[in-house]
């Protein structure tokens, strides 16, 4: 029989299961991704918040970025932490913890961010970050108890459109806060953005409730034994000693394979979707503090929808074609939205994308795209790859490892991008803001390419290609870093080629110094 | 090992919770021919379009609480819709999953055609396959006696 053949019956085969089964796995489905969705309105609120807090502290894209950082260490630091506990609690209890803990520190951001300062809110962002890593593992562990190998690439699509959900619900919610209410006799002016950080949460505790409710850890536990096989660890349960998950997992070479794409998607998805809101303010010439365009919202709330498409029809080719194998549709997903990515760039040195009609429909249709490429491999190589690697008892900590490093590639990605566009930004606009994500998006391709290469049993072209992507991240830091210094340098020079020139205008030679003057 | 071993706890939630999820299931799995299904469609339109006319002639100005009893009663008819569709999918001998295929299109459609009314001819490329599986359910005839989906309601 051949691959294709087997990949059908074992596809089909997967599907059977007893009565009531889907529908109970719906069920379960449903709340878990319910509260992940609503995990992720406490955290793109801030997307929308960013504008406002810029302009009422005067945060520069550095430290807009910056705040970004802290909570992508953190999330990601939380991932490795909160994954091995995971395992040993559970994911229900994981994603309840996780829940309780971002309603607090959401809630503290909005109502204590009056007496706020840089320092504050990287703080409570921080926290944030280590508290929502909570969410993933404990989804990624329940899900794979709940599903065969060769469903789970379209149920991690189907759960992508779950948890974007979550971000359509703040791309809708968030333009109706910023512009201003009334209820009753109370008046919302518009512009307030801390209600972003006070009425999500209610949203969440809503979900936690449902999922404390009706969410069950695994099939067993619901009243149906033998209904899914682990390839992984079969046996009854789904809780295992916090060493066994740790030496499991860290000595499997998959999760690093997976773990290093995984970062790169996390640089291109984290650096498109939080910088979004100032690219469209500075390129596109949009209002986005207080009265955002519709094209502005209609692209936000239109990225997740096409990305969840992106994310299932990826998660199918894989279950479908490759017996569950994420690696090769994953590969080619890199590749082309590396290539859409230098379109993307091309356009914008060339002027063509910027505030004219057809300059924001193409600006809007590449963002749209990369969200494809970059939410496909989120799924599948976020989600489905775990619960393949770890199986029921070790899915969290599999996901940690993994997605622990979306958000250390989130953080770098932003730390790099947020100083290079405060550098470029008079020179080349945010030209390089594309350019950096197509460096990543390339990475994260050859990293899925040397995997490809391992698992077809050619080890020494898998290591030829691991070192040409050392080599190159390593020339790409050194210059990037040398060229990064020179244009400091420069600019600096500028601005003090420019001070005394502009002090004229500032005070011109017959203006009357008021302190100076004689008293009458 | 194998996890049918072990005993594993099971409370009482889990049970009604369990004896529920059989029950819709079920409800699903039956089939349904053309002529009830294609009456069920009509009494169906008729009942959005009321429900559409009542909310903006009558309801507009309501408090929310209408409008969410209202909400409610347009998702228990969007479910009766799904149900229907699934089970005439069932009676082809298909797979219910198409209902998919004839829903995201369509709203897709509606998306893209609020955002850029120019792109009509997206229309056309998006909602072929969509409007020849709608156009079965109304007038291709079910499969001769039993298919799969019926055996799997009878094994169940």
């Amino acid at each position: 029989m051949s691959q294709p053949d087997l990949a059908h019956v074992e596809w089909k085969e997967s599907r059977k299961h007893p009565p009531g089964f889907r529908a109970r796995r719906g069920l379960n489905w449903f709340t878990v991704g319910l509260l992940y969705a609503m995990y992720y309105m406490c955290r793109y609120n801030f997307r929308f918040a960013a504008p406002g807090m810029r302009e009422e502290f005067g945060f520069s894209i550095t430290q807009i970025s910056d705040i970004w950082v802290w909570f992508s260490v953190a999330y990601g630091t939380g991932q490795l932490v909160n994954g091995l506990f995971c395992d040993r609690i559970g994911g229900r209890a994981s994603m309840l913890l996780g829940a309780i803990g971002t309603i607090t520190v959401n809630l503290i951001f909005g109502f204590g961010s009056f007496a706020g300062n840089f320092a504050t809110f990287s703080g409570l962002w921080l926290m944030n970050g280590y508290l929502q890593a909570a969410g993933t593992p404990g989804m990624v562990k329940i899900n794979a108890a709940w599903f065969n190998r060769e469903e789970r690439g379209v149920f991690s699509g189907i759960f992508g459109f779950m948890i974007q959900s979550g971000q359509v619900a703040i791309s809708r919610l968030a333009p109706v806060l910023l512009a201003g209410f009334t209820i009753g006799v109370f008046v919302i002016e518009p512009g307030r953005w801390r209600l972003l950080f006070i009425v999500p949460p209610v949203f969440v505790a809503a979900a936690a409730i449902l999922l404390a409710l009706l969410a069950s850890e695994s099939p067993e536990e619901a009243g149906y034994p033998g209904a899914i096989h682990d390839d992984v660890d079969n046996s009854a349960g789904t809780r295992v000693p916090v060493k066994e998950a740790f030496k499991f997992v860290f000595s499997n070479p998959l999760v690093w394979f997976y773990a290093v794409a995984y970062g790169t998607t996390g640089a291109v998805r984290h650096s498109s979707d939080q910088l979004i809101g100032l690219f469209f303010e500075d390129v596109m010439g949009f209002n986005m503090r207080t009265n955002l365009p519709g094209v502005a919202v209609n692209t936000l709330a239109l990225i997740p929808l096409v990305a969840v498409a992106g994310s299932v029809f990826s998660g199918w080719v894989s279950d479908r074609f490759f017996r569950g194998h994420r690696y090769p549709v994953a590969m080619a997903l890199y590749f082309v939205g590396a290539a859409v990515l230098a379109v993307a760039s091309l356009s914008l040195a060339l002027d063509i994308v910027g505030p004219t009609t057809g300059g924001i429909l193409l600006g809007c249709l590449f963002l749209v795209l990369i969200a494809i490429m970059a939410n496909s491999t989120h799924s599948i190589v976020g989600a489905a790859a775990p619960m393949d690697i770890g199986g029921k008892k070790m899915a969290g900590f599999a996901s940690g490892v993994i997605d622990s490093f979306q958000y250390y590639g989130s953080a770098l990605s932003l730390f790099i991008t947020g100083r290079v566009l405060d550098a470029t930004k008079e020179t080349h606009g945010w030209n390089f803001w594309f350019i950096i994500m197509t460096g990543f998006a390339l990475l994260g391709g050859f990293s899925m390419l040397a995997l490809l290469l391992r698992q077809k049993g050619k080890r020494g072209a898998s290591r030829v290609v691991i070192a040409i992507m050392v080599t190159a991240v390593i020339a790409t830091t050194v210059i990037g870093t040398a060229n990064y210094r020179r244009i400091i340098a420069e600019n600096a020079a500028r601005a003090a080629e420019l001070a005394p020139l502009q002090t004229p205008d500032i005070q011109p030679d017959n203006a009357v110094d008021p302190a100076a003057a004689p008293e009458n | 090992m194998d996890t049918a071993s072990h005993l594993v706890h099971v409370d009482a939630r889990q049970l009604k919770i369990k004896t529920f999820c059989i029950w819709i299931e079920n409800k699903f799995e039956t089939c349904v021919s053309r002529v009830p299904f294609a009456i069920h469609m009509a009494v169906l339109a008729a009942v959005f379009y009321g429900l559409a006319q009542a909310e903006l002639n009558w309801f507009a100005d309501s408090p929310w609480p209408v409008h969410v009893i209202l909400s409610l009663i347009i998702a228990l008819a969007a479910f009766w819709t799904i149900l229907l569709m699934v089970r005439r999918f069932h009676d082809l001998g298909r797979t219910g999953g198409l209902f998919w295929a004839i829903a995201i299109p369509f709203w897709a459609l509606w998306k893209i055609t609020t955002l850029f009314p120019n792109l009509w001819y997206v229309w056309v490329i998006l909602c072929a396959w969509p409007i020849k599986l709608t156009l079965e359910l109304f007038f291709k005839p079910g499969t001769e006696g039993l298919n799969s989906y019926d055996a799997r309601t009878t094994e169940g």
